[in-house]
């Protein structure tokens, strides 16, 4: 039969050795007509999963395997047979992967030769150890080598011949088809496949560069030519004319490959449960235990709701589940390890007895339809959030009890995006660094497809891009977008599973000691069926409970946050003043705009400010709709009068997922699990002959249910163009009071609520510089590292933040640990007697004395490095020598010096803004204040110059961009417009410092800058001495 | 021992079906290709003066071993080593 498929083919899961997505290979494949194709990459199974659904898409077969790497640096090729073979691939793979160093997975023979079966072998590319043997000319050890693995893999084991136009090709195949016609072995052609198409080998030559760190013109490991694409029969069958039979044999092997993935046998572990319980019952036993806990007095209709979702848990077969979930949060808090569920599990009524979540369902009107329901065919995540100073002892916990076999973190790939492809693709092809650097600071999308578009709008670029090589730069930052770069771990997906793990995905080492992590990412994981607990780590749970323990400690009271009243007038006073730098979710420059319009006075307000303040609602045209209904002009009104008590708290304004269901729910007769189908349906793109499906069945159940035709379209055409947008409810509610509660820490913890914020950076929207300058602002002086009273991390004293030394570039933990503890023995009177009792290398103590942690010897920082010069010299133990005759003199630093140190060395400054030490060196002629602003009227033109602390340009606001500037007294909101942003999109991309010229837009209590103009602020100062020198010109020619 | 051509001679080739060598002229005379001996393909610099080769190892009727190459480019034959 005149027909190939390609057994040995690489994708880009070979990080930076395949050049094409798995989906394009399989296109590719479909369209020159084969019938299967097998996916190969390098000692992994990172693709199998998408690959599986794209065979499966175009009705071609997936064959899973893998090229494995052996002990002795030879390849073979391995291709699972059945699902037996599946398995023992993933053994092998994770065999070769975990017994050697991260990133070097070796494979033995003797892991091979236990887990051959159900495993076809093909011998392996020109680097395989039988071609190897073959091209030095040792036959002998050639036919022995195939021997053992004939003894290993029978009929199941081929050589592998490949032609890639290589000089020794055609010699190296005639003696490797000897040898198996000698052996009475069989043999099979393959292509070595890198790319899809001939074209791509440009983009791989590329990825070897950036494998190799090199460019182009000096790389010495490029491939010869351009053969390793997939090839049709034709050009197969006339490479090997002469051996039909290799051609052949292709299509017989992939005749003999049947994997599945489906893993529908796979459960998760059954927690160890009392005797005589089931995990049904043993749930139930929980829920009733602990429901006095939470809810004082028990009525129907909490009974009810228990009842209800016990029952529905329990059908659902997901009591295990929840138990297992349930068995790490006991943990968590028998432990003290802040964590709390997030996202829709929050709408359970169990979860929240069982102390998953910590919002209370029925309190707040929160839906169950949207977590679980009787039609759900796949298995609702719980996203836990832990404190990100504990997780990994949580993470330790759910491995050791379900052991390293059953459990794994999921991985994640780094992907180019725009910035590192225009970095790592003009490296390769020997671009100039500096453009290079200027391109990527420069372009504002993330995508690379995009690069050229982005480029070509800036002037400063447009040059290159007429030439060819810059040409050929950004069609192949388009096409490496989205390869993945190398493997990372995800922020906290751990999949658990009853039989080991390593049966149905191979597991790796990771980065840090004790973590193991499996090859797929969270899609892979959960299109393959499985389930991932996600413990993510957030770190506002980590400065909530360091500001309470700190507070506890220093205020000697006992603080618990979750028995908080959520109704502190000051509190909400604070937040709709705009003041929330550092409160958890509230603290972005739209929401600090929001703020004083929509003004939340109670904590539902707040779960409404945490989604509404969204892209998706943005985009949605939720926003300014709810806002004018919430200050009073415009009237509140409703699709429908059944749907008032839906959306009588968002003023009938759909905000919430749950909404989308109940809507459905009430007007149309769908069932809850129906209503979500259609959810999930309307925020995906789906075909519109399924969509129209259901807005038929819509209409028609409105119909029935008394709601006239028109209403119902009018009703379905809102929800249509919400779903997509949407937030869930439960989320929302569990993070409202997270800001809640660093709120009122912030309000009445200042001091310990700054410390916590900076001891944890980095963390929400502002750097460590802008928390410090607000801190003063709020009357909390930060102090600076000081080396007779800093710890590590940054403490409170007498109300006063001290700096720690974890803010000092190059301290570790080793020589931190090693100043504190030689402190403990005696404080250090001197310089002298601190370098001689730590001896610190010199550049890390420079840093100390520059950063001021020995400004209280009252000693100038230049003298003491003089003196550093000296003490360096000394050996220990030497007798000590006055040298009075070289005391010199020693200009002091001046503030810009001091200002530049800080920056340098601990990337803030506690006694400068640089605004403060700059408006010196320029003329104030013109230039006003942040706080001289408020007293100005709308439209009056400005000029003010101020530090860049945010710039944004969301993909949302239609091309307006926004800057939040600092100067000495505080911060201003910049609203750029279009015109204007492309005019000076430079500026506003790269320039620390701005000078901004524009009218002043008052609205309420916002007050912002329209601007005309963007300067650099160095600029400002060239521009100013020219006028002082063009007017002294003019002058004197008058 | 073999005559490595430091510029390439460009001579005439008679191609068969599949572009490869049956008949050159060298040194006025036409040499019938006896035996292609090995083939292989030379793709690289395409980021600067691109080079796309298929080089083809021959042996003669007349029993002269050389190697010559079609440029992809220009379809054009050169003659790049003679072996003794």
């Amino acid at each position: 039969m005149n027909s190939y498929v390609e057994l040995h083919c690489h994708s880009n899961f070979s990080l930076l050795g395949g050049a094409s997505h798995t989906e394009d290979l399989v296109r590719r494949a479909s369209e020159l007509g084969m019938a299967a194709l097998a996916l190969t990459d390098h000692d992994g199974l990172y693709g199998a999963i998408p690959f599986y659904k794209a065979c499966l898409k175009v009705s071609i077969k997936p064959v899973v395997g893998a090229e494995m790497t052996l002990k002795n640096g030879h390849h073979i090729t391995l291709l699972a047979k059945n699902n037996r073979g599946y398995s023992n691939l993933c053994q092998v793979i994770t065999e070769a992967q975990l017994k050697h160093g991260k990133g070097n997975p070796a494979l033995d023979f003797e892991d091979l030769a236990c887990h051959s079966d159900g495993l076809v072998c093909l011998a392996g590319c020109r680097r395989g150890e039988i071609a190897s043997l073959v091209l030095s000319g040792d036959m002998e050890k050639a036919q022995e080598v195939a021997s053992r693995y004939m003894d290993i893999f029978g009929r199941d084991f081929y050589v592998e011949v490949q032609n890639n136009l290589y000089p020794e090709d055609r010699h190296l195949c005639r003696a490797l088809i000897g040898l198996a016609k000698n052996l009475g072995l069989a043999y099979v052609t393959t292509n070595n496949v890198h790319y899809a198409t001939s074209e791509g080998h440009r983009l791989q030559d590329v990825l070897t560069c950036i494998k190799h760190r090199t460019t182009l013109d000096k790389c010495r490991c490029l491939r010869l030519n351009s053969e390793f694409y997939l090839k049709s029969y034709d050009e197969m069958a006339l490479l090997f004319q002469n051996y039909p039979e290799a051609v052949s044999n292709t299509l017989a092997i992939a005749e003999k490959c049947n994997v599945s993935l489906n893993f529908s046998g796979y459960r998760f572990p059954d927690l160890s449960l009392p005797q005589g319980e089931t995990p049904a019952s043993y749930l139930a036993k929980l829920c009733w235990q602990r429901v006095h806990d939470k809810y004082r007095n028990l009525n129907p209709e909490i009974e009810a709701r228990v009842n209800y979702e016990l029952n529905l848990i329990k059908k659902l077969g997901l009591s295990g589940y929840f138990l297992i979930v349930w068995d790490i949060m006991d943990y968590a808090s028998r432990n003290d390890i802040p964590a709390q569920g997030r996202g829709s599990a929050a709408n359970s009524i169990v979860a929240y007895i069982l102390g998953i979540t910590k919002v209370d369902p029925i309190k707040n009107k929160l839906f169950i339809g949207r977590f679980l329901n009787e039609e759900m065919s796949s298995i609702p995540d719980i996203d836990i959030d832990i404190s990100t100073t504990h997780r990994e002892k949580l993470i330790q916990y759910v491995y050791n009890k379900y052991g390293r076999e059953h459990a794994a973190m999921v991985s994640t790939y780094v992907t180019f995006q725009a910035r590192s492809a225009i970095r790592e693709v003009g490296k390769a092809l020997g671009m100039p660094a500096y453009i290079l650097d200027r391109m990527a600071k420069s372009v504002s999308t993330y995508d690379a497809r995009d690069v050229l578009k982005d480029l070509a709008a800036m002037k400063e670029f447009q040059r290159y891009l007429t030439l060819a090589p810059w040409q050929e730069f950004v069609s192949l930052c388009r096409q490496i977008a989205d390869f993945p770069r190398h493997l990372s771990i995800h922020n906290g997906g751990m999949v658990i599973s009853s039989c080991p793990l390593t049966n149905i995905v191979p597991v790796e080492k990771a980065t840090m000691p004790g973590r193991v992590v499996c090859q797929w990412d969270k899609d892979s994981v959960a299109d393959a069926g499985l389930i991932k607990v996600d413990l993510l780590g957030l770190r506002m749970l980590s400065v909530i409970d360091e500001t309470r323990k700190l507070a506890e400690q220093n205020h000697g009271i006992q603080l618990n946050l979750d028995e908080l009243l959520l109704d502190d007038k000051e509190v909400y006073d604070m937040i709709c003043r705009g003041d929330t730098i550092g409160i958890f979710q509230v603290e972005s420059r739209a929401q600090m705009q929001t703020l004083p319009q929509t003004k939340p006075r109670c904590i539902e307000d707040l779960t409404i400010e945490t989604a509404l303040i969204r892209p998706g609602p943005l985009q949605g045209n939720m926003v300014h709709p709810y806002i004018r209904r919430r200050k009073g002009l415009e009237k509140v009104t409703y699709p429908h009068p059944k749907l008032k008590p839906i959306l009588e708290d968002t003023l009938g304004v759909l905000l919430f997922q749950e909404q989308v269901i109940q809507v459905a729910v009430t007007i149309a007769d769908f069932s809850p699990g129906e209503a979500d189908s259609l959810r999930r349906a309307m925020s995906r793109k789906r075909s519109s002959g399924a969509m129209s499906e259901m807005k038929q069945r819509f209409i028609e159940g409105a119909r029935k249910n008394g709601v006239n035709i028109e209403a119902a379209n009018r009703i379905f055409a809102t929800i249509q163009g919400f779903a997509q947008y949407g937030f869930c409810k439960s989320h929302a509610a569990g993070f409202a009071l997270l800001c809640y509660q660093s709120a009122w820490l912030k309000k009445y913890y200042p001091g310990e609520f700054y410390c916590a914020l900076l001891n944890n950076q980095p963390m929400g929207f502002y750097s460590p510089e802008v928390i410090v300058r607000d801190a003063k602002r709020h009357g909390i002086e930060i102090l600076p590292v000081d080396i007779n009273k800093s710890s590590a991390k940054c403490t409170v004293e007498d109300g006063k933040v001290r700096l720690g030394f974890m803010y000092i570039k190059g301290m570790g933990d080793k020589v931190t640990n090693q100043i504190v503890a030689e402190r403990k023995k005696a404080h250090y009177p001197s310089l002298d007697d601190f370098y001689s009792r730590t001896r610190l290398e010199r550049r890390l103590v420079e840093n100390l004395i520059l950063s001021s942690a020995f400004d209280s010897f009252s000693c100038p920082k230049r003298q003491l490095l003089w003196q550093l010069g000296f003490l360096e010299k000394k050996r220990p133990r030497e007798l000590p020598l006055k040298f009075s005759d070289v005391k010199v003199s020693l200009p002091n630093l001046s503030e810009l010096e001091e200002m530049k140190f800080d920056y340098e060395i601990e990337g803030l400054s506690t006694k400068y803004h640089p605004m403060q030490v700059l408006r010196k060196q320029i003329s104030s002629d013109g230039l006003l204040k942040s706080s001289e602003l408020k007293y100005l009227f709308h439209n009056t033109q400005v000029r003010m110059a101020g530090y860049v602390i945010t710039r944004q340009k969301p993909a949302t606001a239609k091309g307006f961009a926004f800057l939040t500037l600092e100067d000495e007294d505080g911060m201003i909101n910049v609203v750029v417009k279009p015109g204007i942003y492309n005019k000076y999109r430079q500026v506003f991309r790269l320039e620390p410092i701005i000078v901004v010229e524009g009218v002043i837009q008052k609205r309420e209590e916002n007050l912002n800058i329209i601007a005309d103009v963007l300067i650099p602020l160095r600029k400002e100062s060239e521009r100013q001495n020219t006028m002082y020198t063009d007017s002294l010109s003019s002058a004197n020619r008058a | 021992m073999s005559k490595l051509f430091q510029r390439a001679i460009r001579i005439q080739v008679s191609e068969g079906v599949h572009h490869e060598p049956v008949m050159l002229l060298y040194r006025g005379r036409q040499e019938k290709v006896a035996k292609i001996l090995k083939q292989w393909r030379v793709t690289r610099r395409w980021w600067s003066k691109g080079i796309q080769r298929e080089f083809f190892q021959i042996r003669t009727e007349a029993g002269v071993v050389g190697e010559l190459y079609r440029d992809l480019l220009t379809g054009t034959w050169y003659l790049q080593r003679v072996y003794d």
